[in-house]
């Protein structure tokens, strides 16, 4: 990302593409702020947990379980199976900006979430030119970091307004937070693999959950992934070279 | 909190050392990697996407070791079916926060 190339349009166009996803993060961030102090979790020591860790999913988890005296090494193995999406996530990333400094790529990577990664277009390094690239980190980059400071802000909200906060104003927020995760299922539909695992998941995470209270969903999530990502390279092998690139191509 | 502060520092350190691990780790193997792009690990990384948001959904409105509560459960699907149904005519952002209130408020007047 040549210094001539960030000028204060582009971004601003990019801090504008990222202000849908804000309201995403800022409820999702005000519920653990809101859950860490339900659970015992001081005002510094919830912000700090978002500081560090910033991965919502696994942070609800960790507050559950540090409430319910879960020692560290428990923590450390549900937060390293939870996080582990953002390995792969990395791993994308990485591969799609080899030509970006590593000391640039630390930063962004040591500040990716999902709903960044979710604007990130993976691209091959070969096809693309030196400014679609350089357009591509710069709205990474300013995504993971507006982001990260809306996460930091609205755990210190949640956490201090939870004070306040009866069951059902709890209650409320998390029906908030479901519309707009449904909301981003939804839109999602026309994406098969997409609304098809997260249909199926939505039916079987009670039944995970009652199998196994801590990792059931986790490991609910990850078989029905592989499985969905699997999927087109056993119809590969199965078709025969013939319908190979049938079966990759969408 | 059953586990005490110092207790707690702990656990935040070892999710945020093994975190910002899973993060960085990929720049490790960067010179490994292969010029294009995994359509296999975009495909998992989407479908693990989906399917941890449909599994925050069900663990935000069915928490565990609550009683399921039929009218509480109807007024939820009501007030998420009329999202749905609001949202194609206007989907700005106060949409959400604006029917939760009437969630809250609802909530409030049948308690």
């Amino acid at each position: 990302m040549a210094p001539r190339f960030i000028t204060w349009l582009r971004l601003r166009d990019a801090a504008l593409d990222t202000l849908p996803q804000m309201g995403s993060i800022i409820v999702s961030f005000m519920t653990v702020g809101a859950a860490a102090r339900a659970a015992g979790l001081s005002l510094v020591e919830a912000t700090a947990m978002t500081a560090f860790v910033f991965a919502a999913p696994a942070q609800l988890v960790m507050v559950g379980m540090v409430h319910g005296g879960a020692g560290p090494g428990v923590v450390g193995v549900a937060v390293l199976v939870i996080n582990l999406r953002l390995s792969f996530m990395s791993l994308s990333v990485v591969s799609s900006l080899r030509k970006v400094p590593v000391r640039r790529l630390l930063i962004w990577c040591a500040m990716l979430s999902g709903l960044s990664f979710t604007r990130f277009q993976l691209t091959d390094r070969q096809a693309d030119a030196a400014d679609d690239i350089a357009q591509r980190e710069l709205n990474l980059a300013v995504s993971c970091v507006l982001l990260y400071l809306a996460a930091v802000v609205s755990t210190v909200v949640g956490s201090t307004l939870a004070v306040v906060a009866t069951p059902v104003w709890i209650e409320g927020l998390n029906v908030m937070v479901a519309m707009m995760l449904i909301g981003r299922i939804v839109e999602a539909r026309h994406d098969r693999p997409f609304f098809v695992a997260a249909a199926l998941c939505a039916l079987l995470t009670p039944v995970a959950a009652a199998l196994s209270p801590n990792f059931g969903s986790l490991l609910l999530a990850l078989s029905l992934s592989g499985l969905v990502a699997a999927t087109p390279l056993a119809l590969v092998r199965r078709q025969g070279p013939r319908q190979v690139e049938k079966a990759v191509k969408p | 909190m059953t586990g005490g502060a110092a207790g707690c520092w702990l656990q935040i350190g070892t999710a945020s050392v093994l975190t910002l691990g899973l993060r960085l780790l990929p720049l490790v193997s960067r010179n490994f990697l292969s010029d294009a792009a995994s359509p296999t690990l975009d495909r998992f990384n989407k479908t693990f996407l989906a399917c941890c948001i449909s599994s925050l959904i069900i663990a935000l409105l069915l928490p565990s070791g609550q009683p399921l509560v039929i009218t509480k459960l109807a007024l939820m699907v009501l007030f998420l079916a009329l999202y749905l149904v609001i949202r194609k005519i206007y989907d700005g952002v106060l949409l959400a926060p604006a029917l939760a209130i009437g969630y809250t408020a609802t909530r409030f007047l049948l308690s």
